[in-house]
């Protein structure tokens, strides 16, 4: 299994009025293609500024950054472009759909970026809604359908180019269980099925345990590892629990 | 489906796709789904199409009322207008840029999802464009239309003010116009995606996605506040003051302090209000916490400190607009009344014979004859008339077409068709005697007012009776019999009222001339005038027995006369005049109205086109901020939601915000403008009230237009944003 993804001694520094502050202070760590890792963290803690800095949406201080062999930190904006939409998918919390645009536009419209023909634009989409069972609500507007099916479509959007890496930032967030549940399905058939390598940054546990690695984050450095292994997804659950409780007293905020 | 690269055959361009037909789609789509975010933006620039359009076609709308351009007067304020627009293009552009970066901030989540898809920043770029491009020709759709039916109502506005009849004007369209208008809106257009390139460059994506915005804190310093607070009202005051009293009896310094003075009030006041508002309101409890006026208070504070000089230069710009587009037209429309009176005959043509007196085609306007004060102050004054005189006396002695006699036998010898040209005509000898000047004649005794200061140096010119009374019989008036012993004085100059009044009362010696004694016939003040004048400028004529003339000096002779053919005749008069190769001097009644008139309209017009560009300056700019404020906003009614606050409730609130923040300006304009209007009807004596009350209608009508749409505009997208806000949390649910 080939590196995906190589993070070499990743510093994020603010500098607000005078007061710098660290949230990255150097962290390594490789990812392996099919890997299905996940990275927890009190709020906080620099997990979605370490997600923002390898999805290329924020810069790190200093580090190197390897995707696919290739050093993002080193690219200039229009390389970035293409290597977003070549290599990279992206799950958010608040979906970010397009409002104008229905759920079929709003797949294909990641395809159309690329420059994939029209013809083929059409078959690809059908068989990646087939696959997230989103067939049905294709021709509907994002405010028309609910939050759960809007992360679908998001999710299918994020795959439909066949990136070499899906990066999802909390994408349970802001849904029920069921829809959660079924979104986490998704993820694991993509991951299972079909080979995808999936970053996933998440506080809630349960969202965690369907993860085959978990990186803990805390005050921007890796606090702890935990392999899935060959355990089940409960004895998995009760592990991260675990670690997540020896955080001290922060659990609170980490559930 | 499988997660192995996409085939390079797939790929139809080697890169990303250039602007293709789903990139026109979705412009198209964008566009239909933020209309009403846009609105301000088509607004905006229909506004300023049909606003260039409208005063830029004016050359036509004068070829449509039939008014000859023989001294080039229109097309001076045709291309005054042409060197306006630059200015109000200039104007437009930065308020559509303005807008352009409104409309970015509330796209930064779409742009930042394009961006995260793998969208470069020049296909971004490119869809904005497309975008930008489609409502451009739509507004310019619109905007040309507006523009036509403006330019109707600037054509009855001008005929109006030129007393043409109304069955003269007819629906007229410009292609010159329009296709300026096209070109305008190109410019903007390159100008707007050379600055949406800029913008786009500048983007962070990590901010586009987690973008909030911060209120301004209000370090409230209690003194300072109330201090300049009052400080404000007593400039605004002041400023008052100096425009109804005129402490320094001066009209245009008056009007530059008491504009200045408003102007620094009402920045004062924009500074300090929000700390007021908040210090007064804060502290009544009852209003305090009750509803959301805790939210609004602290908002409407925080905005208006955070944008206190923008407001204050809204509200100036309001009160020049309103006050300029009311008070050019009455001061045009006066003068132009004036006129009646200046130019009794339809021609004159003048022969001088020591100096030229400064007579006709003067580029001096109104106002430096009526501020004749500062004219004599001015040590130059005397020796620039000195050099006219003599470089026109010295054209005068090469001049040997005319010889002896009278001017009318010189053009009969000419072979100048009077008859054939005038119905009517006469000429009339103008004398002076050298110790006749106005000091020795009329003001030894007289003590000068504040105001009459600097008159005496003049000559007073000298006429015969049987001339003056064929003058008048051409002007069907009544002429003067004149005892052997008697002159009268005739004037038009409105300051030497009060003069000659004094004089006729009080005057002790007999007037001598020519060796003749003559005293004064009784009631023997006129107010009459002479030649074609396009100033009423004569200091007074002394009207003798026409033997007394003989002998004296001429000064110069003029034949008046009233055209044969009231159509033809202007024509046949200067093709006549300019054949015959003298240089006498000539004017027509038509030529001088239309050089006065011109001057008056030109500032008319500078009036409104620049008084609606302001209005919609003002409006848009408002409008763009608060309803960026809005959109800044609508986490914090998320928030009130959650907290459970009623719909209704957050409607008051975002409504209370939007009509302070638009009727702030506007009244404490209003206020500013009405006093400056007051002031100058005041001044004005020749126009009825209801004459003068009609321009100042006309002037609040069209703010209240453009600016109610705006804030209508306004309150429409901030009541969407907050309802958007409201619902989308209800489908999540």
């Amino acid at each position: 299994m080939g590196k995906i993804l190589a993070a070499e001694g990743l510093v994020k520094q603010y500098i607000t009025k005078g007061h710098t502050t660290n949230a990255l202070k150097g962290i390594t760590f490789d990812v392996y293609r099919g890997e299905y890792v996940g990275i927890m963290g009190a709020s906080g803690s620099g997990k979605s500024t370490l997600l923002n800095c390898i999805a290329t949406i924020d810069e790190v201080t200093s580090g190197n950054i390897y995707i696919a062999g290739k050093n993002i930190t080193r690219m200039n904006k229009n390389q970035l472009s293409a290597f977003r939409r070549e290599q990279l998918g992206f799950i958010f919390q608040d979906f970010n759909l397009l409002d104008t645009l229905n759920c079929k536009d709003n797949i294909a419209l990641a395809l159309s970026i690329s420059g994939v023909r029209p013809r083929l634009i059409t078959k690809k989409v059908k068989d990646v809604a087939q696959e997230l069972g989103i067939t049905q609500i294709l021709k509907k507007y994002p405010y028309e359908i609910s939050g759960g099916q809007k992360q679908r479509v998001a999710c299918a959007r994020a795959i439909v180019t066949e990136p070499s890496l899906i990066l999802a930032d909390e994408p349970t967030g802001a849904l029920d269980s069921k829809s959660a549940s079924m979104l986490l399905d998704n993820f694991e058939y993509l991951n299972e099925q079909k080979g995808a390598t999936i970053v996933m940054v998440t506080h809630d546990a349960f969202t965690a345990s369907h993860c085959s690695r978990i990186l803990f984050i805390q005050d921007g450095q890796i606090f702890h590892e935990l392999h899935r292994q060959n355990s089940d997804r409960k004895a998995f659950f009760q592990k991260i629990m675990k670690v997540v409780s020896e955080l001290g007293g922060d659990s609170g905020h980490v559930l | 489906m499988s997660f192995k690269k996409t085939k390079p055959q797939d790929i139809r361009t080697a890169g990303e796709s250039s602007l293709s037909p789903e990139f026109f789609n979705m412009a198209f789509k964008n566009v239909r789904k933020s209309a009403r975010d846009y609105l301000i933006y088509f607004f905006t620039i229909a506004l300023g199409v049909a606003l260039f359009y409208s005063f830029n076609s004016i050359g036509r709308q004068f070829s449509v009322l039939n008014i000859t351009d023989t001294l080039s007067y229109i097309s001076f304020t045709v291309s005054s207008m042409a060197v306006i627009s630059v200015f109000v293009c200039g104007i437009i552009g930065f308020l559509i840029v303005y807008a352009n970066r409104f409309l970015l901030k509330r796209r930064k989540k779409e742009i930042g999802i394009y961006m995260t898809l793998g969208m470069s920043e020049r296909n971004i770029s490119g869809l904005l464009m497309l975008e930008t491009l489609l409502i451009g020709i739509f507004a310019v759709a619109a905007g040309i239309p507006i523009g036509i039916l403006a330019s109707q109502g600037l054509m009855i506005f001008s005929a109006q003010m030129l007393d043409i009849p109304m069955n003269q004007t007819k629906l007229f369209i410009s292609r010159e116009s329009a296709a300026g208008s096209i070109l305008f809106f190109f410019v903007l257009f390159a100008v707007v995606h050379h600055f949406n390139k800029k913008e786009i460059r500048k983007l962070k994506l990590i901010e586009l996605l987690k973008a909030e915005k911060q209120n301004e804190a209000i370090n409230s310093n209690g003194f300072a506040a109330t201090a300049s607070f009052f400080l404000s009202i007593f400039l605004t005051l002041a400023g008052y003051y100096f425009l109804f009293y005129d402490p320094l009896q001066n009209m245009m310094s008056a009007l530059v302090f008491g504009i200045l003075l408003i102007s620094a009030g009402t920045i004062l006041f924009f500074f300090s209000v929000s700390a007021i508002l908040l210090k007064v309101f804060g502290n009544i409890k009852s209003y305090y916490y009750s509803g959301l006026n805790m939210f609004v208070l602290r908002q409407l504070s925080s905005r208006i400190k955070s944008s206190g000089l923008a407001m204050a230069v809204i509200c100036i710009l309001l009160f020049l607009s309103a006050a300029s587009m009311a008070v050019g037209p009455i001061l045009g429309r006066s003068s132009v009344k004036g006129t009646d009176q200046a130019m009794p005959y339809d021609a004159e043509l003048i022969r001088n014979y020591q100096e030229i007196y400064h007579y006709q085609g003067s580029e001096n306007d109104l106002w430096e004859y009526s501020d004749f004060e500062d004219l004599n102050e001015n040590e130059n004054f005397d020796r620039q008339w000195g050099a006219l005189d003599a470089e026109g006396s010295n054209e005068i002695v090469e001049n040997n077409a005319l010889g002896e006699g009278s001017l009318t036998e010189n053009l009969q010898r000419l072979g100048f068709p009077l008859s054939d040209i005038f119905g009517e005509y006469g000429e009339l000898t103008l004398y002076f005697a050298d110790d006749l000047k106005e000091q020795a004649f009329l003001m030894d005794d007289y003590v000068q007012q504040d105001n009459e200061k600097g008159f005496g140096d003049l000559n007073i010119g000298i006429v015969g009776v049987e001339e003056y009374n064929r003058m008048m019989e051409l002007q069907k008036k009544e002429g003067i019999c004149l005892g052997e012993n008697e002159f009268a004085v005739t004037y038009n100059m409105g300051e030497y009222g009060n003069i000659y009044r004094y004089y006729a009362q009080n005057h002790k010696k007999p007037l001598h001339i020519n060796g003749y004694d003559l005293n004064l016939k009784e009631d023997g003040i006129y107010v009459r005038t002479l030649g074609i004048e396009n100033v009423l400028m004569n200091n007074g004529t002394v009207v003798v027995p026409q033997q007394v003339v003989s002998g004296l000096t001429a000064n110069r002779t003029m034949l008046n006369g009233n055209f044969r053919d009231k159509n033809e005749g202007h024509a046949k008069f200067v093709e006549a005049v300019r054949s015959l190769n003298t240089n006498l001097l000539w004017t027509t009644r038509q030529d001088t109205f239309i050089e006065v008139t011109m001057a008056n309209i030109l500032l008319s017009y500078v009036g409104l086109y620049l008084g609606i560009c302001f209005i919609i300056t003002a409006g848009a700019v408002l409008a763009l901020q608060q309803l960026s404020q809005t959109a800044d906003n609508q986490q914090r009614y998320l928030l009130l939601q959650k907290l459970g606050t009623k719909k209704s409730m957050m409607l008051k609130a975002m409504r209370t915000q939007v009509v302070t923040y638009f009727a702030l300006p506007f009244f404490l304009a209003l206020m500013h403008a009405g006093v400056m209007i007051f002031y100058t009807m005041n001044a004005i004596t020749n126009l009825s009230l209801a004459e003068q009350l009609k321009y100042v209608y006309l002037s609040g009508g069209i703010v209240l237009f453009l600016y109610g749409a705006y804030f209508a505009g306004t309150y429409l997208g901030s009541r969407r944003m907050v309802l958007e806000v409201i619902s989308e949390k209800r489908n999540r649910k």
